[in-house]
């Protein structure tokens, strides 16, 4: 065993470890490496009179050479963590095989979380909480996480302090990667928290090397709270004006999930505008938005104590006398469906359609939660309009034609167990989880000796099992043990552009093949 | 804001009747031009609220306001940005006034460029369709017939209620152009012996498509189904803020302005529409003064003109 693990020891990467190994290796009598060493040190002696020769003195070159193994080790600090965390992964055949082939290329939850110990000391405890609240979707839907990512990072700089021998502009890069690369373990990055997180560097990046640390932090919060409130709120407000012609009293108006700037829009076009109007929520498994823009309407209530809750919105609003009534039963009439009982009947006098997005592609694709796809293909096919709302800050230059090459893998085990009662993936240490999978593989080995003795009567017992609706939940329950059975959920899918009439954002309305153009002028700016 | 002293909607009226080439948009701004001389004000805030206040009295009391409000809203997005540029008012009214006349002049001669561009689409031995009257298409047909002694004919629709084919067809005619007038029911009879389809245009929306005069969405859709390419010609001037999303879906005051009923009793009940909107997936290009352009890169113009 311990032979095994030295020779396949991995080549001396970083000095650090070099003299480790070399450690080791002296006790073990392995000839080889010690001609090996031998004829290292040859060289480098030979190199040396050269260097010699040439006049640089053995003191210089052994701090040149010190300077290099610093130099090594910083970076491995930084940039070589990532490849550490590879190396401890633990790769989990079975795991792997869980999920159909079509999908085995993206990445699972137990890899993301798999990857997060090594650097849990240098984040932020506000990251780790957020993190938290990522993995068991208590912040969900894009420009919400946008949103609480950036606040988490204004926290992240306050209580940043520069290092000794370095700069701010240059060492907070870093750091906040550190951050960045921590809140992916919970779920990937969505493609606006990308985009902020670019400009954010680029922010960092322009602050002046001259610059105290107190003001240039000042800087970056205000460039922080500018961004949130030019980019998500303004821009929010502009989306809502320009939608909202598209909501005429009395209408039928359709819409999938939970979209903020959508739920906003309704909100405004009852409080601000007083339209009465239908609204069918579509919802779908396994994450139940649709419900929260239902608990959220219903609890919007037309002027009153509760106001507060509404909004600065519903702070101006004069349209109605004071109350405590729900807009629910004021103005809107909701009505809420299930994704599969999206039928005809439900689909007969639905004037138009409201789409949330995660992204809008450059080729005019809509990158959205998965199901949305399904909706957009049924309304076009009855000519009904669809409408998307989306900020710029969701624009991508990516071009995808299918949602299976990117998506975002989510836990199976969301569509067995309620995803309400989701608790955060359990970290545990390299070394735990070691032990754990090899007790367990020992317990598999002996449990299958154990089987293979009374296999007949178990298979029987299998077989006879009766088939109650309890009895289904449970055959679920360790899907992990059945054969040839996978589960599957992902989160985005893809619409394309031919069935979206209209995408609305903060510089106008656009066809989706109008796309380039925002990207073109958001790069611009 | 605006007293008695001077009506917008008069001087509006009396350019367009004074020189019936001009368009609505032109006719626009060349009136808050003249608004801007004759009222002279004092600063920066009490112009743009006479701007605006103007363009409200305009927009208002004229019923088709489609491509007069794009005219109107070029103009004050071009007051908005110049006011802002000077820091001496006195020069900065001048320049408005000034620019104001150049903008005009430069609005006018867009129709000749559009033309320009749109002549090699015209070729010996076609057959063309044109749909109701528009200047610009006129002047293109006028052009290839005059300049480059192009042979083509042209089958004019009456295009009622309005029936601005009679026009258009008499015009061709003097223009030595052989049409045939037929019906607006016709146009399915002849499609399959035409080779393009040319209208103008009251407005292009953001999506590029157009709106115009009613039926032209017919023929957007008959154009389609037998592959005939469906162009615009038009001025980009005339490309609006607005995006309907079905041929109904116009503002409804824009839709249905008044149609005198001087026909007879039992048409009493006869409902009819001045506009509709074609979507641009039934368009194959606009002919314009930017050059030819397919209709996804109307919004890319108009996102330069409002945010460059």
């Amino acid at each position: 065993m311990t032979d095994e693990a030295e020779s396949k020891s991995p080549q001396p990467q970083t000095p650090a470890s070099q003299g480790n190994e070399s450690k080791g290796e002296g006790v073990s009598k392995l000839s080889n490496k010690e001609l090996k060493e031998l004829k290292k040190k040859e060289k480098a002696a030979k190199r040396a009179a050269q260097k010699e020769a040439i006049g640089i003195t053995p003191e210089q070159q052994k701090q040149a050479a010190q300077r290099s193994i610093e130099k090594k080790k910083q970076i491995a600090s930084t940039t070589n963590l990532k490849k550490q965390l590879n190396q401890t992964l633990i790769k989990d055949e079975n795991a792997k095989k869980k999920i159909p082939a079509l999908f085995s290329h993206l990445e699972t939850r137990e890899q993301r979380n798999a990857s997060s110990p090594s650097i849990s000391h240098i984040v932020h405890p506000s990251i780790l909480s957020l993190t938290l609240k990522y993995a068991n979707y208590r912040v969900v839907g894009s420009i919400a996480r946008l949103k609480h990512m950036l606040e988490a990072f204004k926290v992240v700089i306050d209580d940043y302090k520069t290092p000794t021998n370095t700069t701010l502009t240059r060492h907070l890069t870093g750091h906040l990667s550190h951050q960045i690369e921590y809140l992916k373990t919970a779920r990937p990055l969505s493609i606006s928290m990308g985009n902020a997180i670019r400009l954010l560097k680029q922010e960092i990046s322009h602050i002046s090397i001259d610059t105290t640390e107190e003001k240039a932090k000042d800087i970056l919060k205000q460039k922080i709270d500018d961004f949130i409130k030019e980019k998500i709120e303004l821009t929010d407000r502009l989306i809502i004006e320009n939608a909202s012609k598209h909501i005429t009293n009395g209408g039928t108006i359709l819409t999938y999930g939970h979209s903020q700037v959508l739920e906003d829009l309704f909100k405004y076009c009852v409080i601000q505008q007083g339209k009465k109007f239908n609204l069918i929520v579509v919802d779908s498994r396994p994450l139940f938005e649709g419900k929260k823009l239902l608990k959220n309407l219903i609890e919007t209530k037309v002027e009153g104590q509760n106001q507060a809750e509404v909004g600065s919105e519903g702070a101006r609003s004069n349209l109605y006398r004071p109350g405590e009534r729900s807009i629910t039963k004021v103005s809107i009439k909701v009505q809420y469906v299930l994704l599969n009982s999206l039928s005809s009947t439900i689909l007969e006098d639905v004037d138009c359609v409201f789409l949330g997005a995660h992204a809008m592609l450059s080729n005019g694709h809509l990158y959205s939660r998965v199901g949305t796809g399904l909706i957009a293909m049924m309304c076009h096919s009855r000519n009904i309009p669809v409408l998307t709302c989306c900020e710029s800050i969701k624009f991508s230059d990516r071009v995808q034609l299918d949602s299976v090459t990117t998506n975002e893998l989510a836990d199976a085990e969301d569509l067995i167990h309620d995803i309400g009662q989701k608790k955060p993936p359990a970290k545990r240490s390299f070394a735990l989880e070691q032990f754990l999978k090899k007790s367990e593989n020992e317990r598999t080995l002996h449990d299958s000796t154990l089987r293979n003795k009374d296999k007949q009567g178990q298979q029987k017992g299998a077989s006879q099992k009766p088939s109650s609706a309890t009895d289904i939940e449970c055959s679920l329950l360790d899907w992990h043990s059945v054969p040839n059975l996978s589960i599957l959920s992902i989160m985005y899918d893809l619409t394309p552009p031919q069935y979206i009439k209209k995408v609305v954002t903060e510089l106008g309305s656009l066809p989706p093949s109008s796309v380039p153009v925002i990207l073109r002028e958001y790069k611009s700016t | 804001m605006t007293d008695s002293s001077f009506d917008i909607t008069e001087v509006y009226l009396k350019f367009l009747e004074e020189d019936k080439d001009m368009t609505m948009p032109i006719a626009a701004i060349e009136s808050l031009v003249t608004m801007l001389r004759i009222k002279e004000p004092t600063t920066s805030s009490e112009l743009i609220n006479l701007v605006k206040s103007n363009i409200e009295t305009l927009k208002s009391s004229i019923s088709n306001a489609i491509s007069l409000s794009a005219g109107c809203d070029l103009f004050m997005r071009f007051v908005l940005r110049n006011t802002n540029m000077y820091s001496d008012w006195e020069s900065c009214k001048r320049n408005l006034v000034e620019n104001g006349e150049l903008f005009v002049q430069r609005a006018k001669e867009s129709r000749f460029k559009s033309a320009e561009f749109g002549l090699p689409f015209i070729k010996d031995d076609d057959t063309i369709l044109v749909h109701s009257f528009s200047r610009v298409v006129f002047q293109l047909l006028k052009k290839a017939r005059a300049d480059r002694l192009v042979r083509f004919r042209v089958i004019v629709t009456e295009s009622r209620p309005t029936e601005n084919g009679y026009h258009m067809a008499k015009l061709l005619q003097e223009a030595n152009i052989p049409v045939e007038l037929i019906v607006d029911n016709a146009v399915g009879f002849v499609i399959h012996k035409v080779d393009k389809i040319l209208v103008g245009a009251e407005g292009v929306a953001e999506s590029g498509g157009i709106i115009n005069h009613i039926g032209s969405y017919q023929i957007g859709c008959l154009a389609k189904a037998n592959n005939k390419p469906f162009y615009v010609v038009t001025e980009s001037h005339k490309f609006v803020r607005l995006f309907p999303l079905a041929p109904n879906d116009l503002p409804n005051d824009l839709s249905s302005f008044g149609l005198k009923s001087t026909e007879s009793e039992e048409r009493e009940n006869l409902k009819t529409q001045l506009i509709d909107f074609t979507p641009h997936e039934y368009i194959t290009a606009l002919i314009t003064d930017l050059g030819v352009l397919t209709p996804s890169a109307v919004s890319e113009e108009l996102i330069k003109i409002w945010y460059d």
